[in-house]
């Protein structure tokens, strides 16, 4: 009876894992009649108690399965913990032997690594090399538009500043005419003479107050702007540098 | 049971347990349940596991008209075990500065 039962079970576990490979089944299958074996014929029904439903027993056969202990590879995924475990002994074994090396070796590990750091940048940039190239129609506008994006802005600072400068130098004109003229009126009409010199000195004072706002422009705002400029220029190098 | 065994330390026992010496699947099995109410199924994975990261190694034994299948550790599998027993100190030590209420702030 405790016999056809350990069969049964043992049929329905290898009927479970007919998605396993042949001999890894076997194994599995083997593994199970031993452990079957060894506890006893009269402790079978305990056994299967223990292993539970053949389906479940199968769920975590198939599990640890997928989970590669298969693979016979010694760096696959799924020893995770003993992955770990053994990195950090050997970043221990690293650590000492580094203690130990020489200035000189050190020296000759960081240039090597530069050696190999060049070598990756190089690819990289023949990389990016044939990528702007597959991506020079679509590139093309963009780098023209913001190009001329960038031209417009500087004609509109330089307008400005034109615009501004000319206003400076109109605005002393004006208020010294209108100042002398106001002088020369004093002698007949003396109030409208008063009133001329304010205004013309009123002008004079706006332009020194453009004059200012000038002098502000150029100091302050200015090497702003540019410095603006050059870093939206310099960005996109900048990331590639910072990544490579 | 109320703390649950992870992976890494099913590992660690059954190394333990076949370090004392070469062993069968069924033996191991009921030496690791005196100390965890593990179900039995968990375990065939975990040897499997440990026999393919060569951990451990197994040969078959003739013992009354049929095979054995024992486990030996090998090498690679003392190696780990000391890992394993230097990062259970580690974290029993730490477990229990705050569990014995020793953890002072």
């Amino acid at each position: 009876m405790s016999t056809e039962e350990k069969i049964a079970y043992l049929a329905e576990l290898r009927r479970l894992l007919q998605i396993l490979p042949e001999d890894e089944r076997n194994t599995a299958l083997t593994y199970y009649e031993e452990y079957f074996d060894d506890a006893g014929m009269e402790e079978t029904e305990r056994v299967i108690g223990e292993l539970g439903p053949a389906r479940i027993l199968a769920d975590q056969i198939l599990t640890g399965y997928g989970r590669g202990y298969l693979d016979t590879s010694p760096k696959s995924s799924h020893a995770q913990v003993p992955a770990r475990l053994e990195d950090a002994a050997k970043a221990r074994q690293e650590e000492e032997a580094h203690s130990h090396t020489t200035a000189k070796q050190a020296d000759a590990k960081k240039s090597s690594a530069a050696n190999t750091s060049t070598k990756s940048s190089g690819s990289s940039v023949l990389l990016t090399v044939i990528l702007i190239i597959l991506a020079l129609p679509l590139l093309l506008p963009l780098v023209l538009t913001v190009f001329g994006l960038l031209i417009g802005l500087a004609a509109l600072i330089f307008g400005l500043g034109l615009g501004l400068g000319g206003a400076v130098l109109a605005l002393f004109l004006a208020g010294t005419i209108v100042l002398i003229s106001g002088f020369g009126m004093m002698a007949i009409h003396f109030l409208e003479a008063l009133l001329t010199c304010g205004i013309g000195l009123t002008l004079l004072g706006l332009g020194m107050l453009m004059l200012l706002l000038c002098w502000f422009m150029l100091i302050k705002v200015m090497p702003a702007v540019l410095r603006f400029l050059l870093l939206l220029v310099r960005w996109p190098f900048e990331r590639r540098v910072a990544r490579a | 049971m109320t703390f649950n065994p992870s992976a890494a330390l099913l590992d660690a026992l059954v190394l333990s347990v076949v370090e004392q010496g070469d062993i069968y699947g069924y033996k191991i099995t009921q030496t690791v349940r005196s100390a965890l109410d593990i179900s039995e199924s968990t375990l065939y994975p975990v040897l499997r596991r440990l026999e393919k990261d060569q951990c451990l190694e197994v040969y078959d034994v003739a013992y009354s008209g049929r095979n054995r299948r024992y486990y030996r550790i090998t090498s690679r599998g003392r190696a780990q075990l000391m890992l394993y027993r230097q990062e259970w100190a580690e974290y029993q030590n730490s477990i229990n500065t705050i569990l014995e209420g020793g953890g002072k702030i």
